[in-house]
């Protein structure tokens, strides 16, 4: 394993911030990058990105725990030769070690910055100067979070557009793999930067954003080592996972309330729910009284369930995948957001 | 006559509102007016942008000084994101989206893009329309019409009009595709952004100067028929001609010119400080000569932010 400081940064009244990469990989002659192999001659194989966001904190985990496992397997030999494998575990320290999940000053969302540019504002800087070190690998997976709270059933997310090239999500062997057309919003992500700059790229959501669970955090782990053994990086097989199902975001069925109050779900994403089941009531937030009955408008299973007590008029409760979902892979109806 | 265009209740019962506050001429009923040129004016997509509160102050004060003179209908939206401006955030409380980047909106999707979509919707047919930001708290403009190249034939003439020092033609970028002007514009309504002042504040001739503009668009479409003053005419400039000065360091900065003025090639704009140990940590100066149209308002800055921009091109 080498570790690097791939960008620093000077923060006022602070220690400067300092994003660290870990690399991997055994080089031709055998010898593993923790031990004095030569990295200059490994192919840019897959990079593994994360906590671009301050809150992004199961994502983090996620990565801390991978370079766990791979400092091991490098160590065992256990990775193909001549393959590099990057992880940036927190791309965005500055904000994670205050708990903001925007950059400190301005607010600014480093994921709406790609690919950045190294004479323009902070958040433009730090976006290009992480993209300069994780571009140009093969395969990219960015652990990304929703714009709206909540839970999901773990899935991997595609994007139809610039660099596609077949779809290979399923070899993470998460229960989902969601397709999407960017929408103007999305073209400055990371997924669609390193789409558009020749990458294989998903972005990978896991059930929670805000926790530290490890038992969550391996699975995703688990996930990704699925995903490296498809792809030729690892040298013995990691078995288990589900079998995907492909399907289009606009197929989601979504779930509002049509009322404010406070929302009691008595549902769990991940649950089987069939059309006219209560998911949720509604009730007064002073009186207490139930103001809704919640109910799913379809057959299917429960995929994002919102993770506030207090909801507006409006508010997406829930997305369901119905029963029918799997058929169609085009353009959603309207753009999903990473 | 006020109205609400957009209504979700929140919560606690109360109703987040989107309010049109409509002005038309003299006893003529609503569907009479349907037949007239409207003219809109919003502001408060930013909740911590209030020169536009000012803005909107002067006009009306005018309207309503010469209701006679009105031969149009004016629909005035005081604050299109009410929770944002209420908690004073640029965004809307609970969203993570900056809501000039949902337009045209989604009846589909959460509250606050239903919303949006509702005031397209309102909007939509009108002759001309005015989207008025202040800057944001980290830097004083110029008052300014920036136009997306791609509408510049047809919203030129009408930024001539409108009273700024300044007309920024910029280069089409996808992300802007979101915005409240790009989608109106889009769909046909003529739609002008004004940047000028600085967030959380209201500067009073800012307000003045920018209400006379828009009377006199407004009577350009044949809204309103009042005297006007002679309106300034304003500068006009591409990407190219504008100069950018970032920070390179990390500390407090102290700006050494004054705002709005022209401004040597070489000249100091300020200093980027270390106050405890009293250094300097960087001077930054002019790379042209030009109008200083855009300093920075709040002290403390972090390697990237923007300092000061300059529009070069002058004969100084």
């Amino acid at each position: 394993m080498l570790e690097q400081s791939i960008l620093t940064l000077e923060l006022p009244y602070r220690d400067p911030m300092d994003v660290r990469a870990f690399s991997f990989g055994i080089d031709a002659s055998g010898k593993a990058l923790g031990r004095g192999g030569d990295p200059s001659g490994l192919e840019r194989a897959l990079c593994v990105v994360a906590g671009v966001r301050g809150d992004e904190i199961l994502q983090t985990l996620v990565c801390a725990l991978l370079v766990e496992q791979l400092e091991r397997m490098e160590r065992a030999k256990g990775l193909t030769r001549g393959k590099l494998i990057r992880v940036i575990p927190c791309a965005n320290p500055a904000s994670m070690g205050i708990g903001r999940r925007f950059w400190p000053l301005d607010k600014t969302d480093v994921n709406r910055m790609f690919p950045g540019t190294s004479d323009g504002e902070t958040t433009q800087r730090i976006a290009a100067g992480l993209f300069a070190n994780v571009r140009d690998f093969r395969y990219g997976v960015h652990l990304s979070s929703f714009y709206l709270e909540g839970d999901f059933i773990p899935h991997v997310r595609v994007m139809h557009g610039p660099g596609e090239r077949g779809n290979h999500g399923s070899d993470f062997c998460l229960p989902y793999v969601t397709h999407y057309d960017p929408g103007s919003l999305d073209t400055t992500t990371l997924h669609y930067n390193w789409r558009a700059h020749g990458t294989e790229a998903y972005t990978l959501f896991t059930r929670k954003t805000t926790v530290a669970d490890e038992r969550i955090a391996r699975d995703a782990v688990q996930s990704l080592l699925r995903f490296m053994c498809a792809r030729g990086l690892t040298r013995r097989p990691y078995h288990g996972g589900y079998r995907s199902l492909d399907l289009a975001e606009r197929s989601l069925v979504p779930v509002h309330v049509p009322v404010g109050g406070v929302c009691c779900p008595v549902v769990r994403v991940g649950d089987v729910v069939e059309r006219g089941q209560l998911l949720a009531t509604v009730r007064d937030l002073l009186s207490g009284r139930v103001t809704a009955r919640v109910t799913a408008p379809c057959d299917g299973v429960v995929f994002y369930h919102a993770r506030m007590p207090l909801v507006n008029e409006q508010t997406l409760a829930f997305q369901i995948v119905p029963d029918d979902a799997g058929e169609d892979r085009g353009s959603p109806a309207h753009e999903g957001r990473s | 006559m006020r109205r609400d265009v957009s209504v979700r209740e929140l919560p606690t019962g109360e109703h987040m509102r989107i309010v049109k506050h409509r002005y038309m001429p003299i006893g003529l009923s609503e569907a009479e007016v349907s037949y007239l040129p409207r003219a809109c004016v919003v502001t408060g997509v930013h909740g911590d942008e209030l020169e536009g509160q000012y803005v909107i102050y002067e006009l009306v004060r005018r309207l309503l000084a010469q209701p006679q003179n009105l031969a149009g209908v004016v629909d005035v939206y005081p604050a299109v994101n009410p929770m944002g401006m209420g908690a004073i955030e640029r965004g809307i409380p609970q969203f993570d989206l900056d809501m000039d980047r949902i337009f045209p909106g989604n009846h589909g999707a959460s509250p606050f893009e239903a919303m949006a979509a509702d005031l397209v919707e309102d909007v939509r047919g009108a002759q001309v329309a005015f989207d008025l930001h202040s800057s944001d708290i980290y830097l004083r403009e110029l008052p300014q019409i920036r136009i997306n190249e791609e509408s510049a034939e047809r919203l030129l003439p009408l930024a001539r009009l409108a009273n700024v020092d300044y007309v920024w033609v910029h280069e089409s970028a996808v992300v802007l595709k979101g915005t409240f002007a790009y989608s109106m514009n889009s769909l046909d309504v003529p739609t002008l952004v004004v940047e000028a002042g600085v967030g959380m504040r209201i500067t009073p001739e800012v307000g003045e100067q920018l209400a006379i503009g828009i009377l006199s668009v407004l009577a350009h479409v044949g809204v309103w028929t009042g005297p006007l003053p002679l309106v300034r005419s304003p500068q006009v400039s591409t990407d190219g001609a504008v100069r950018y000065l970032h920070a390179e360091a990390a500390g407090m900065f102290v700006p050494r010119v004054t705002f709005g003025k022209e401004v040597k090639e070489g000249q100091v704009i300020g200093h980027i400080l270390d106050c405890g140990s009293a250094t300097v940590l960087q001077e930054l100066r002019s790379p042209v000569c030009g109008l200083l149209f855009t300093l920075r308002e709040y002290p403390l800055v972090y390697p990237g932010n923007l300092i000061a921009r300059v529009l070069g091109g002058a004969s100084c």
